[in-house]
């Protein structure tokens, strides 16, 4: 049964699902003259979302593209249930067909029951409602009615049919479910495709066969485990060795000895979701590793976007204005002080040598007559106490007058007691000396008062610009919401140390994980060699040699492999986005990690969060192309309102390019009228304003038009006019 | 089904015996077999014991 | 002064200024006043007018004494400007001895001094620094020195 060659779908059945009431009969899909787009148009809510919910169904068994008008609804047609009496088989079909030229597949659901009296429930205010059932995966259903699903899956290469027996299995081989939001693309649903990104990877491990391979890593793994087992007890040498090699796998694997995981309770990560549960980190070896790589991209994305935020605030250059305006703001007090006491000392200075100088000339007078005095002698020498008792004692006057003579001795003593009386005239001698210094250093030129004036002017003018300053950042920071930038710096902080702390710890790790690698490869060695020691083991020694020989080999296969589908994938993802984008330059670079989520990066940063709805559908579509190509794998695409949501150029671009990229692929697209055929106008490569129709006419297959009625209850697919 | 093109060329390029590399494309293929049919645990454990015992007994010195 | 005087200080009476001059010495000392001896004592004020006093060459007797000043309220600097005054005065060195008749001819001399105090600061423009005037005369006089 197996291809891989292009598949279309040749014909969609149904038969009262949803809004179908009746029979549709086939409704044919198949590709003519190599014509692969076919177009379904209806406006909103006459069916056109349900026809990919129905593709999803007959193949899954699910609904993902659900209206909110359709839930509390069965899934059978209504009309169909209340045609029917009681008692009545009612009967519900979804039926595809697809295949190419070499192999055709038929996949159909039929559902049956029999109508019982509807069962009414009476709400709160009175109201009646039918009462609905959902029956396990097969839909709501009528309370009260037992359905019935008969399910075929067959195939043919020509004539006859074959059936499959298991049914999904073989469904989930033409496409496996993780992919299925890639084939059956919703426009209204994008925001889930970035987190459908993520689960991508099992998708495409599944088409490359890379799954095969993993499970092959892990049944060699378990192979290995029981050959093991079966060496234990039978020789203590070995099973030292091979208790140490589990120790270092339990911990390269954050493992306990029953073989569940172990957490790092006392050390709860970063929450990454709002309201979401504590995080905790496997607490050693790899999944550590990988726990904590994602709490720092988590890390490094917030920072991102408080940066972002920051900028938006002028925030680099608004933190330089607050610290500045604080620097002035603490300065300015200090200068003004300054100020006010440079203006007190002059004043204190005029208050204090005004005086003087208007006085100068009494001053001069003063000076002057104390000097006459003095020098014609009328001002006494002040007196030396110590030398009229050296007289006395001497009993001899220098002048040589005998002092032992009383009379002359009482004339020392009245001549000291005289002169002590003018003691006070001292006083005379000293201000004189006081007032001809004061005068000698009368400063005639203005110094002290200029010096005065010019560091009150220097400093006043140091105090206008600062105020000048303060002013022209006050104006500068006004609208800035200072409390929430000096939030935003501190959190965005406190994000850096821990991210530069995981770092550290990354780093730990990595080198940790080596260390026990090295450390069980060294133990597998030598457990390997102590079982080959031992004649009761050698056997087991051999198989368990060969199967960790392979173990390796296989996976420098997965990793080889890997890396080869992800750098392909990734390159022609960017390729197709790029084209696609008519902002070349603002993605720099489209990157398929190695969980296979797609993030789209400017300069570095991770922008995929910020794309527009347009843009995320031609990320999606650049991916689904890159998948097919690499792949090889040509399943069908089904898109819902494709081109609604995007601005003019990517449409143009998407008309004109599409049917070039994905020239393989059938493509059915469900579409309204207006986004398919209304005018593309402003846009440079589109100078005659084409719509999408005429853009991709030539690669038309087939249009149907969707006709509700109302009054009827019915879509039914119409031709278009 | 077969084996995907781009793993066969991945195993013949690896620097290894051609006979290991015979027995990794066979281990594959089991694997794929495994996954379309209804056999159980035990009897797969056991065949794919089986299949390592041949070959060490075939490549062994 | 560097001479041991307070032997020679004892005595120094309190000074006085005339009745009708007491509001206008609060006045100019207070602290939110607009005059250039704002937060300062009536000591200055009384140096100052004293000052003017001898310059203009006013000495003017008081009305009715009120000796409100304490002698120390007055630095060694001012009781010497007070007695070089009085020297000048009396042109007799020895009345400097005599505290009593300096400070009364101090008194007068401040008494009549006052209104060119009073006039230069009154005479100040809105808007201009309290001392600007006193500054341009202290220039004026220096120059002319």
């Amino acid at each position: 049964m197996a291809d891989n060659k292009q598949r279309s779908f040749l014909s969609i059945r149904l038969k009262n699902y949803r809004q179908y009431y009746g029979d549709s009969g086939k409704i044919s899909l198949a590709p003519q003259d190599g014509k692969l787009i076919n177009i379904i148009q209806g406006e909103n809510g006459e069916g056109k979302s349900n026809i990919l919910n129905a593709m999803n169904y007959c193949l899954y068994q699910e609904e993902p593209h659900f209206k909110s008008q359709y839930s509390g609804m069965p899934i059978v047609n209504i009309r169909a249930i209340n045609d029917a009496a009681d008692g009545d088989e009612v009967e519900m079909i979804v039926e595809l067909e697809l295949g190419n030229e070499e192999i055709k597949y038929k996949i159909a659901r039929k559902i049956t029951f029999f109508k019982n009296k509807l069962i009414k429930q009476v709400d709160t205010e009175g109201r009646e409602t039918i009462s609905v059932t959902r029956i396990g995966n097969l839909g709501s259903f009528p309370t009260g009615v037992n359905p019935t699903a008969k399910n075929s899956f067959q195939w043919s290469t020509g004539k006859d049919w074959k059936t499959e027996v298991n049914m999904e299995h073989h469904i989930h081989k033409l496409l496996p479910p993780k992919l299925k939001s890639f084939f059956f693309l919703d426009g209204e649903f994008l925001d889930e495709i970035a987190s459908t990104f993520k689960g991508v990877k099992k998708g495409v491990d599944e088409l490359s066969q890379l799954n095969l391979v993993y499970i092959t890593i892990a049944d060699i793994k378990k192979m290995v485990t029981t050959y093991e087992r079966q060496s234990k007890g039978t020789d203590t040498e070995t099973d030292t060795y091979l208790n140490e090699k589990q120790n270092h796998e339990n911990w390269l694997e954050s493992k306990n000895l029953k073989g569940e995981t172990v957490y790092d309770k006392e050390n709860p990560g970063l929450k990454m979701e709002e309201g979401g549960s504590v995080w905790y980190h496997p607490k050693s070896g790899k999944p550590r590793e990988e726990s904590k790589k994602k709490e720092l991209d988590f890390l490094k994305q917030k920072i991102h976007e408080i940066d972002e935020q920051l900028q938006k605030n002028n925030s680099s250059v608004s933190q330089e204005w607050s610290i500045n305006l604080a620097k002035i703001e603490k300065l300015l007090p200090k200068k003004y002080e300054s100020l006010e006491e440079l203006k007190s000392n002059k004043i204190k200075y005029l208050v204090q040598e005004g005086p003087f100088v208007y006085l100068r000339e009494s001053v001069t007078f003063a000076s002057n007559l104390i000097d006459k005095k003095r020098k014609v002698g009328q001002l006494p020498v002040k007196q030396n106490e110590i030398f009229v008792k050296d007289l006395l004692e001497a009993e001899k006057c220098i002048c040589g007058t005998d002092l032992h003579d009383e009379k002359a001795r009482q004339n020392i003593i009245d001549w000291q007691k005289n002169s002590s009386k003018d003691s006070k005239l001292d006083a005379c001698v000293e201000i004189g000396v006081e007032f001809r210094n004061k005068l000698k250093n009368f400063k005639k030129d203005f110094s002290v008062l200029d010096k005065f004036r010019s560091d009150i002017i220097n400093l006043q003018e140091e105090i206008d610009n600062y105020e000048d300053d303060k002013k022209e950042l006050i104006a500068k920071l006004k609208g800035i919401d200072e409390i929430k930038v000096k939030e935003l710096f501190s959190e965005k902080t406190a994000k850096e140390e821990l991210r530069d702390e995981t770092l550290v710890e990354l780093a730990e790790i990595k080198t940790d994980i080596k260390s026990h690698e090295r450390e069980r490869n060294t133990c597998e060695v030598d457990y390997n060699r102590a079982m080959k020691n031992n004649s009761k083991l050698k056997g087991v020694a051999d198989k368990l040699e060969l199967l960790q020989k392979l173990h390796k080999t296989f996976n420098i296969v997965r990793h080889n492999v890997t890396k080869k589908f992800q750098d392909s994938l990734g390159e022609n993802t960017e390729a197709y986005f790029k084209k696609l984008v008519w902002k070349e330059t603002t993605f720099s670079d489209v990157v398929l990690q190695e969980d296979y989520s797609l993030k789209v990066l400017n300069d570095g940063y991770d922008v995929t969060h910020d794309l527009s709805s347009g843009e995320r559908l031609v990320l999606a579509l650049s991916f689904i192309a890159a998948v097919r190509q690499i792949s090889g794998y040509k399943f069908p695409l089904v898109i819902d309102t494709p081109i609604g949501k995007i601005s003019e150029t990517p449409k143009t671009n998407l008309g004109k390019f599409y049917p070039k990229y994905l020239a393989d692929t059938q493509l059915t697209l469900l579409v309204t009228g207006s986004e398919y055929e209304s005018n593309i106008v402003g846009v440079k490569d589109n100078p005659e304003n084409h719509s999408v129709r005429k853009l991709i006419k030539e690669s038309v297959n087939v249009e149907y038009k969707l006709n509700y009625n109302e009054k009827k209850k019915q879509t039914t697919f119409g031709d278009y006019t | 089904m077969s084996i995907n093109s781009d793993i066969e060329k991945e195993i013949d390029n690896l620097n290894i015996a051609s006979t290991e590399k015979a027995l990794m494309k066979k281990i594959l293929s089991f694997e794929l077999e495994k996954e379309g049919s209804t056999k159980g645990t035990k009897k797969y454990t056991e065949d794919y014991g089986k299949m390592i015992d041949t070959y060490i007994s075939e490549n062994s010195e | 002064m560097s001479f041991s005087s307070a032997g020679f200080e004892i005595g120094f009476p309190d000074v006085a200024y005339d009745a009708d001059q007491q509001t206008t010495f609060q006045d100019l000392i207070k602290d939110d006043g607009n005059s250039i001896f704002a937060g300062l004592t009536m000591a200055d004020v009384f140096i100052y007018a004293m000052a003017l006093g001898v310059k203009h060459n006013t000495p003017k007797p008081l009305t009715k004494r009120i000796p409100y000043m304490p002698p120390e309220a007055f630095s060694e600097n001012m009781r010497w400007l007070m007695r070089s005054v009085a020297i000048l005065d009396s042109e007799d060195l020895e009345i400097f001895i005599d505290h009593s008749k300096v400070v009364k001819i101090a008194e007068t001399f401040a008494n009549g001094g006052m209104q060119y105090l009073l006039k230069m600061i009154n005479e100040r423009v809105s808007g201009e620094d309290i001392e600007s005037i006193f500054e341009t005369a202290l220039r004026k006089e220096i120059k002319n020195s």
